[in-house]
Parts: C-alpha cells; structure tokens; sequence
C-alpha cells in the first residue's frame, strides 16, 4: 500500500520535473530577446530598474532614418546576398547535375571536398586568402565579399540541387527533344520548371548563410563594406557607453530573417537539414 | 511520306553490341512491332531512330536520306515513352502544344490544334487538366495527342501501354490501332507482349541480343517461325528434337521421342540430319480411342490436367519431352489416362533455322 | 539543320569529359579560393612567403610557437572554452530529446522554439549576453532586487574576463540547437519497443535513459559533440567581442598577430591559423571513425 503511494508521489514528481526542465530551456532559448525588446523601446534606462525608466521608439526611428548607417546596412546585406545567391544558383548548376545524375570515380571524395567548408574554420580559409584578394584588388570591395561569401555558401546550394537532380528523370528532357526543343528551350521550358523547388531551397539557406556572416565579410571587407553584421560589431566595439537602443534595434532587425527561415522551413525540409545550417 | 530504312544499324556499349547490325526496310504506313524480351535492344534501336541515342555503326534512312547527323529536336518524329512523361508542371493543353509551342507556331493555332488533336484521342475538354487528375489511359491519350500534334509522318511507341492492366490496355491496343488505320502514320511500336504484337502489327520483327531474327507478317510468324527461339517466345510450346528420317517433295518423315511423324513439309534438310520441329497445342487433337488410325498417331499418358473454363490443356509425356494439347471439345479426360493424340501433318513445322533454345 | 563536323566533335568531348566539364564551375572557386587559402596559409607557415622576401622552409615557427607560453595559455583557454559548453549542450540536449520521444501537447512549439538559436547570427547573440551579463546589466539589477549585490561592481565578472564565461555562454546559447537536432533525430531511430520492453522489467524512466536510450545514442551524441566542439573552437566573432586580450581563443590571436605583425612575423599567423585547421581536421577524423563505430545493443533486462 504504502509503496504504491510512494510510486504515484515518484512518478508527479518525474513528470513536474520534465516538464519544468523543458520549459526551463525553452526559457533560456527565449527570455534574452525580451531586454532585447525592451532596449529598443527605451527613451532611458539606468541602474538599477528592471524595466526601462522612460519608453521610447528614439532608437527605432532613428534607425530608419536617413543619417543612420542601419537603412544603407540593410540594403548592402540584402542586395549581398541577392548577389551571392545568384552566383551561387549559376555556379552549382551543373556540377550538381553531375552528381545528381551521374555515377564516377571518387564520387564521394568530390562530394565531401564540395562540403569541407561547412566544417574547416573559416577563419584559417580567410587569413590565407586575405592575400589573394588583395593582390586581385578584390580587398575591401563589395564584388571581393561577394566572391568571398561563396565559400561557405555553396556547399548548401549543391547539397539542395543535386537532391532534386537525383529525383529528376532525364527522360522528360528526352521527350521533350523529340518534340522538337533544343538544349535551351528543353532547359527553361522542361528542367528549370521542375527543379524549382530545389533552387528555391537552395537559395533559402544561402540567402541566410550570407546575411549572417560575419568572419569572411569583416576581414575580406576590412570594415569597409558594412553588412548588418559588421555594424553591429562596430556598436559594440568599445566596452561601456554605447548606444544600447539602437544596438538592440538592430540586434532584432537582423534576427528576423532567421526566424521567417524558421517559418518557411518548418513546413518543407526535415530536421537532419537544419542542423547543417549551424554557423 | 515516311518510308525508313536500317542499315546495318549498331549500338555498342563497352565491348557489347546492345544492338547489331540491324537493317531493316520499313514501309510506309503501316505498323511495325518490334517484339523481343527484354533488354533486346529494341528500345535502344527505337531511341535511334528518334535521336536520343548515337549510332555506334550504321545508318538510318529517312525518304533516302541519312539522318544520322540531325540532331533529336530536327527530327520530327513523335515518340511515346512507357512513362507517359507529361510534363507536371503544364496542364494538357500545354503538354500536347508542347512540340507546337517550341517551333514557334501562332498561338491561336496551337489552340486550334490542340483541340483537335484531343478530339482524335477523345479527351476533349480536358484542357485545364494536370497530369495528377488523370488516369492511366488518359495520360497516355495525352501523350499520344502530344506526339500527332506534331504533324509527324513517323510515330514510335516504347512498350506504351506496359503501365496499364489488362482491360485497359486491351482497349487502348484497338484504339491505337484504329488511330492508325486513320491516320496512316507509319508507326513503330515496341513491346515484350506477343500478343499485342499480333493484334497490332502488320509485320513482326523478333528481336534477340540485338539481332532481327525474323521480320515478317504475324501469321508468317506464327505459322512458319525461322527458329526454336522465336517459336517458344511466340508461345508455340511443343519444341520437340527429331532426326530426318527421309525428305521427297512435299513430305517428310521425322523419327522422334513420339515415334514417326509425317510432315506436309519440303525442306532440304540431308537424312540423319537433327532438326527441331513444332506442333501448335491446338492443332492437336485427343481422344481416349487408342486405336486411332489417323496419320501421326500417338498414343500417351496424361500427366496433368489444367482446366480453363471452356477448354483443357493436357500434358503428355513422350520420354523427356512434354506434350501439350489444348482441346476445346468438352471432353473431360483424366490424369493418369492412356490416351491417342493425332495430327494434322501440314500442321507440324521444321525449323529452317535450328538453334537449340536457351 | 544537320551537324557539322565540328559540331560532332565538340559532342565527342563532351561526353567523354562531361563530369569534369561539369564539376568546373565548382571547382574553380574552390581550388582557388578554398584550397588556395589554406595552402597559402600552409606554406607562409613554414616560412615560404615571397612577397616578404621570405624563401624558406622551416619548422622553426612551429617549434617556437609551442614552447611559447602564452600560445600554449591560448590553447588551453580555447580548449577549455570550447569544451565546457560542448559537454553542458550534450547533456542538457540528450535530457531534452529523451523528453520529448512521445508525443505531448506543445511538442511541435517547443521543436520550434529550440531549433531558433541556429539561425540567429552570433552577433545578436553577443549583444544578448551583453545585455543580460554586463556588470549592470538584466542578471545584475536582478540579483539587486532580490538582494544579492547593492551595486554593479559587485557583480562577477562574466564578461571580459579569464574565465571566458560571457563566450561560454554564447557558445551554449547557439548550439543546443544544433546538438538538439542531431540527438534529436538520431533518438527517433530508437524503436519504442525497448521502451515497452523495459516497462514490463519493471524499469523507471531514469533507468530505461541510463540503460537503453544512452548506450543506442552514444554515436550520435558525440558525433554531435564533436562538431560543435569544432565549431566553438574556430570561432572568431565571439571571443573576439567578449574576450580579454589575454587569455583569448586562438582563432583571435591568430588574427591579432597577422594584423598587428609585421609581415615578417607573418608567418607565426599562419601557423597558428593552420594549427587551428589540423586540430579541426582531426576531430572531424575521429568522427568519421566513430561514425563507423559499431553501436552496442543494451541487454533487455534493466536493473
């Protein structure tokens, strides 16, 4: 009897403790956006209130306004990625075909190159080709970031990419040839259509990947093409009186592309995807 | 006008021919089958012709001239895949103005032709459709539609209806078949089926390891098969191995595991000679009056009895070889029965080509 | 339109070279950039870098790099920095999947919620920390309120200081997302059939985790570890925001010193970016050996 009541009491207990332990977490993962939020609406707050003393949208105006840097960040980091992305989608067709599609030699050797970047640190890759960049006077330009960012960007394009060429039967381009449509017709009418969704994917990730990069844009730009990421470094670059309204600002304007992500994917790829899109 | 010719057409992949030396005449209008097992090389042949694959040797002949360096998309020859390979992401009408649309026609006129050629195949009104919201013979109508739009004089079809069951596919055989009747496009059709090669065909050609062995009319074929091979795929099933015994005019006598048989046959084959010979389970004929006096006459025992619902097939055994008879007199024998099966001798045919069958 | 001759043999080298002509567009920009990077950073290293008027070949820079002090304070620090949080995310991640193995309302929110971290930049993340672990920041008027500290300064330093905690808990933020995911997945592959089994042995939650889930997740939950633990240990935008000058992360001493070197000192740079490659190399070695590892089956009775 006794141990039957000492069970029931055991088994509350478990069941109080995991749910307080998940939702523990869930916290953790949520709570520092909230002084997040709050920061960005504060007129002024100081030690020691826990809520800031005069509310405000200083920051926010501020930064949408022409004489911030924020508005002209935002546009560099997105036509950036826009940019990448494009190189990227032109750049990985084919050989994504190829490993769509086709069975050779040291397959898998090639597949794990195109894929080492995800895991080599970008830091090694960025200081060796520092050099390069400047003696092809691609240092400090937009075009030298762009073509920096490839790097960590095409392993992703080619992984979406030949995921829908393995699905793609060619048969279709060959009926498509026996009436009547050359390469580039078959191409834009036939294949392009129906890899969409993997170039769309792809495109996705890269778009994210670019905008969030920090490493490769700071020292191949070297703080001269200033994405979101860049600029918010430089607001935090000295230690105490800084602008933390605006910081705060920008802090939330740059997690939003990472939660629409969120949102878009969560109907669409599975989760072994996501967790290749660490950074 | 579409009249095709092979010539010495090949295929080689590594060190093996998939198809060799095939030449062919095929004439205008009519509908060709080639028929073999699979990974004869028929469709590779097929995808020849239409471009889709580079010769290895050979030409190919199109109203006289070679067509061997026209790219696929110049061709002008409609082609029907075994997966119906409907465009997903266009609707039907899309689909069969596909071969229009990519020369640039007029869209009204594709319109036009299109409704026309969906009328052919009864799928009027089907425009707005895709793929997905169509049957297995819808799709293929589509897919036949598709490649007549074209205003093509040569149609080629890979084992078309191999995807659809039975009753289906019976349906869409004589639909095909009338179409063609209407049209009068000469048509290449591919297939493993024998019988759909005998319902559709105007001339057969028997493909094995890249090889024609035999081309000529179904009945031709059916009747008078070159070889043990063609035979026992045409499902002639009673392949038996004889010696000649001797050979005048029209007559010959073959000494085999049944005994003596006279054949209605004038071969040239020397006495003593080994020759395999057929004898079709229906023209055979059984009765359990073991003394028969009619020429041929066998006397055996039934091993099995297999009911069909309206006729029997019995097997005999004569030494190692298995006779069957296919009888569809009501009579019901049992196993185990000595019985007397007897036949026709114009019936019984010599291979004029023996290869032992594999 | 037939072909030409040309044209013939144009498709003649085409087939025959297709995958290589297909593979080029990749290969340009990662043999010249990715590899290039790396080979040049390899060989300024030992000491071959023209441009400085260097032509040697030496182990030199390694050698003095090893037995410099504070390099070898910077590995440990990084090391130490890296690993602490990879085992605290292992943990917490594999109590968390286990958790969530059945259904329950709010599942698929919570997913939600723990998969947010991966895609929110690092930057942001700093800035979080900052904001709640500065001297006067969130944690600190907290722990005002409730009693603890009466002013900023008697808050402990968590940022900018030796320990690296401000990194550490940057580092833990962003990756249970990561390590959730991989543990995550691979604890779906378990059949729930051990589970079921266990219960008629009469065996707790606590046991069926130690006994079962643990042994059968091992392979994954440090193939996780292990590249999070690469990650943590290449990274450079974290330690460089909330570290000291000394100690601080190799990735971050490697990037002083190019920047602030003169270029004949280059190459002690290069050796330490490259021995930041061999360490990532190697863990990627073991878990590629791991991977192959045969996973151990627990034995069905528990206790």
């Amino acid at each position: 009897m006794s141990s039957l009541f000492s069970l029931a009491r055991r088994k509350n207990f478990v069941i109080f403790f995991r749910k307080a332990f998940l939702g523990a977490v869930g916290l953790w993962v949520l709570v520092p956006f909230i002084p997040l939020f709050m920061w960005s609406f504060t007129k002024s707050w100081f030690w020691p209130s826990l809520l800031p003393n005069i509310w405000g949208l200083r920051a926010w105006r501020y930064s949408f306004s022409p004489y911030s840097k924020i508005i002209e960040a935002i546009w560099i980091t997105i036509l950036l990625a826009l940019v990448v992305t494009f190189l990227n989608i032109i750049i990985c067709l084919l050989p994504a075909r190829a490993l769509g599609q086709r069975q050779f030699k040291r397959k898998q050797f090639i597949r794990l190159f195109i894929l080492s970047p995800l895991i080599v640190p970008s830091i090694a890759v960025a200081l060796g080709v520092l050099d390069i960049f400047i003696r092809l006077r691609l240092a400090n330009t937009f075009l030298g970031v762009a073509i920096a960012q490839l790097i960590p960007t095409m392993p992703y394009m080619v992984m979406m990419l030949s995921a829908v060429f393995e699905n793609f039967d060619i048969a279709f381009e060959e009926q498509a040839k026996s009436l009547g449509a050359g390469p580039i017709k078959t191409f834009f009418y036939v294949t392009l259509p129906m890899i969409m969704p993997g170039i769309i994917a792809g495109s996705l990730f890269t778009f994210l990947v670019s905008f969030n990069e920090f490493v490769l844009t700071f020292l191949v730009g070297g703080g001269k093409v200033i994405t979101l990421s860049v600029l918010l470094f430089s607001f935090m670059g000295g230690e105490a009186g800084y602008d933390f309204p605006i910081t705060a600002a920008l802090a939330i304007i740059m997690s939003i592309p990472g939660i629409i992500f969120l949102f878009i994917t969560e109907k669409a790829i599975k989760e072994e995807f996501f967790a290749l899109g660490f950074q | 006008m579409a009249d095709v010719k092979l010539i010495s057409l090949s295929k080689k992949f590594g060190g093996i021919y998939a198809v060799d030396h095939i030449n062919m005449d095929i004439p205008d209008g009519k509908i060709i089958v080639f028929l073999g097992p699979s990974g004869c090389g028929k469709t590779t042949t097929l995808k020849m012709i239409a471009g889709l694959n580079t010769p290895t040797e050979g030409d190919i002949l199109f109203n006289g001239r070679s067509i061997i360096n026209i790219p696929a998309e110049k061709r002008n020859i409609g082609m029907v895949f075994q997966r119906y390979l409907l465009f997903p992401h266009m609707n039907v009408a899309q689909n069969v103005g596909f071969g229009l649309k990519v020369r640039n026609t007029d869209p009204i006129k594709i319109k036009e032709k299109v409704e026309e050629a969906l009328k052919i195949v009864h799928l009027s009104g089907f425009e707005r459709k895709f793929s997905t919201q169509l049957s297995g013979g819808e799709q293929q109508r589509v897919a036949i539609a598709r490649a007549l739009v074209i205003n093509t004089s040569l149609l080629l079809m890979d084992e078309p209806l191999a995807n659809l069951d039975t009753k289906l596919r019976t349906e869409m055989r004589s639909f095909i078949l009338s179409l063609q009747r209407r049209l009068k496009i000469t048509t290449i059709f591919v297939t493993h089926d024998q019988s759909e090669a005998i319902t559709l065909a105007d001339k057969i050609a028997i493909m094995f390891n890249g090889k024609i062995i035999q081309f000529d009319e179904p009945k031709t074929l059916f009747n008078h098969p070159i070889s043990p091979e063609v035979a026992d795929f045409l499902g002639a099933t009673n392949i038996l191995k004889g010696i000649v015994k001797s050979c005048q005019k029209n007559k010959c006598l073959i000494e085999s595991e049944l005994g003596e048989t006279e054949v209605g046959q004038s071969i040239d084959f020397e006495n003593g000679r080994e020759v395999f010979f057929t004898i079709r389970p229906e023209h055979i004929n059984i009765n359990s009056d073991k003394e028969s006096k009619a020429k041929n006459t066998y006397v055996g025992k039934i091993k099995e009895v297999v009911y069909e619902g309206g006729s029997v097939r019995y097997y005999l055994n004569f030494g190692k070889s298995i006779v069957q008879v296919y009888d569809r007199s009501n009579k019901v024998l049992s196993r185990e029965k000595y019985v007397s099966i007897y036949f026709d001798p114009e019936k019984v045919w010599i291979f004029p080509k023996n290869r032992k069958i594999m | 339109m037939i072909y030409t001759k040309f044209e013939l043999k144009y498709k003649k080298f085409v087939s025959k070279y297709y995958i290589i002509l297909m593979l080029i567009p990749i290969m340009i920009p990662m043999i010249i950039l990715f590899l290039g990077g790396l080979i040049s950073g390899l060989l300024q290293s030992f000491g071959y870098f023209p441009l400085a008027g260097l032509r040697n070949f030496t182990f030199s820079y390694y050698l003095k790099l090893i037995t410099d002090k504070g390099f070898i304070h910077s590995l440990i620090f990084t090391l130490q920095v890296s690993v602490i949080p990879t085992v605290i995310g292992a943990i917490i991640s594999t109590l968390l999947a286990f958790s969530m193995r059945k259904r329950f309302f709010g599942r698929k929110l919570l997913k939600f919620i723990y998969k947010l971290p991966l895609q929110i930049p690092y930057m942001v993340t700093i800035f979080m920390v900052i904001v709640l672990f500065l001297d006067s920041g969130l944690a600190a008027r907290i722990f005002y309120h409730i009693g603890l500290i009466s002013s900023p300064s008697e808050f402990p330093h968590l940022l900018y200081d030796n320990y690296g905690i401000g990194i550490m808990l940057v580092y833990l933020w962003k990756q249970i997302a990561f390590s959730f995911l991989v543990i995550y997945s691979v604890m779906l592959g378990i059949s729930p059939e051990y589970e079921e089994a266990a219960k008629v042995f009469g065996s707790s939650n606590w046991q069926l985790l130690r006994y079962v889930y643990i042994p059968l997740m091992m392979p994954g939950i440090i193939n996780a570890s292990l590249l999070v633990f690469t990650f943590n240990f290449a990274s450079f935008a974290t330690p460089f925001i909330l570290g000291k000058t000394y100690p601080n992360t190799l990735p971050v001493i490697a990037y002083l010193s190019y920047r602030n070197a003169e270029i004949s000192q280059r190459p002690y740079a290069m050796a330490m970016s490259t021995i930041i490659v061999l360490i990532s190399t190697l863990i990627l070695f073991l878990y590629i050996k791991i991977g192959q590892k045969i996973r151990y089956m627990p034995t069905e009775g528990e206790k």
